[in-house]
């Protein structure tokens, strides 16, 4: 038991913490397609209306 | 849902300042319009994407949602993970901020400040003057921050010649209007404000303007309506006459697709 413990704890220590986020200088981001969009108004949320922006994309589900 | 507050709150923060926040579920279209719009009154972009498959272009199916990427102005990923509003902010701050990404010598502190202040040209015109510096770190230094300067205003000039080449002229206005002042003194703020006038006195691109200010209106209607058809056919209306009174433009493209959308 005390061992399981151990190997809980070092585990933990291990892994970077929860590995929850990491900053890149990464690739290009790959340009967007889906199926249907909400909430879209003059700019459609393509290549043109993301040109020079600074955007997040977060990928969820509401349950 | 936590973090769908959070991305309204990104919204409202950082729009203005050019950031898009777009979430992406598998869910369908009318589930996202009740939880996530109505309930939670998301403003930004949302897209149904049931296969799944531009999630798997980015993540390869490797992670568990939900998971956020920060995208720079570049289209290059910066940062990535399961969303967390610190490390978040932190990273906006410096896509938003210019650096010159190292510091430089005392000598060119003040030009380091201007650029760090967005007002890229000062930056450009007061490393001038040590570029023949004895001091052979102060010599690079200068060189440094013209060159960051100038490769800046190419980025720029780019890019609004890419929105200008879509004709988004709502777009490339507001850029130009902003260059002459942010890269004062470098070429790129001469070329912005001849463009600037060229573009000005274009009829067509006065066209595209007003047109979209038309479908910016339709666009309220349709929002007003939330949905509901007899309030609808106004919005539909609106479209479809403007589609007609501008043909050919950017605006007129996408309000027929949007009178399409809506039944008309």
């Amino acid at each position: 038991m005390r061992l399981l413990a151990t190997a809980a704890a070092l585990a933990l220590l291990t892994l970077p913490a929860k590995a929850e986020w990491r900053n890149l200088d990464g690739q290009k981001a790959p340009e967007i397609k889906v199926k249907e969009w909400l909430n879209t108004g003059r700019d459609e949320p393509d290549a043109d209306a993301l040109r020079g922006k600074v955007w997040i994309i977060e990928f969820f589900a509401t349950w | 849902m936590a973090q769908v507050g959070h991305l309204t709150q990104l919204h409202e923060k950082y729009y203005d300042k050019g950031l898009r926040v777009i979430a992406i579920s598998k869910e369908s279209t009318s589930l996202l319009q009740s939880k996530v719009v109505d309930e939670k009154g998301g403003k930004y972009w949302i897209a149904s994407d049931p296969s799944g498959e531009y999630w798997a272009h980015f993540a390869d199916g490797r992670v568990g949602i939900p998971h956020t990427y920060v995208v720079d102005a570049t289209g290059k990923i910066v940062g990535e993970g399961v969303p967390n509003e610190g490390r978040i902010e932190e990273l906006l701050a410096n896509a938003f901020d210019p650096a010159l990404g190292r510091d430089v010598h005392g000598m060119l502190k003040s030009a380091a400040k201007f650029y760090e202040k967005g007002q890229v040209g000062k930056a450009w015109s007061a490393a001038e003057r040590y570029l023949e510096h004895d001091d052979r770190e102060v010599k690079a230094d200068a060189l440094f921050v013209r060159e960051r300067a100038e490769a800046y205003a190419a980025w720029m000039r780019k890019v609004t010649e890419g929105a200008i080449a879509d004709k988004d002229y709502v777009q490339a206005m507001e850029d130009l209007k902003d260059m002459p002042k942010m890269f004062e003194g470098m070429e790129a703020a001469a070329w912005a404000a001849e463009t600037f006038k060229t573009l000005d006195a274009d009829p067509a691109v006065d066209n595209e303007l007003k047109a979209w200010k038309d479908f910016e209106k339709a666009r309220e209607k349709e929002l007003r309506a939330e949905g509901n058809e007899r309030k609808l056919k106004p919005a539909i209306t609106a479209y479809e006459r403007l589609a007609k009174k501008y043909p050919g433009t950017r605006a007129a493209g996408l309000a027929e697709a949007a009178a399409k959308r809506l039944g008309g």
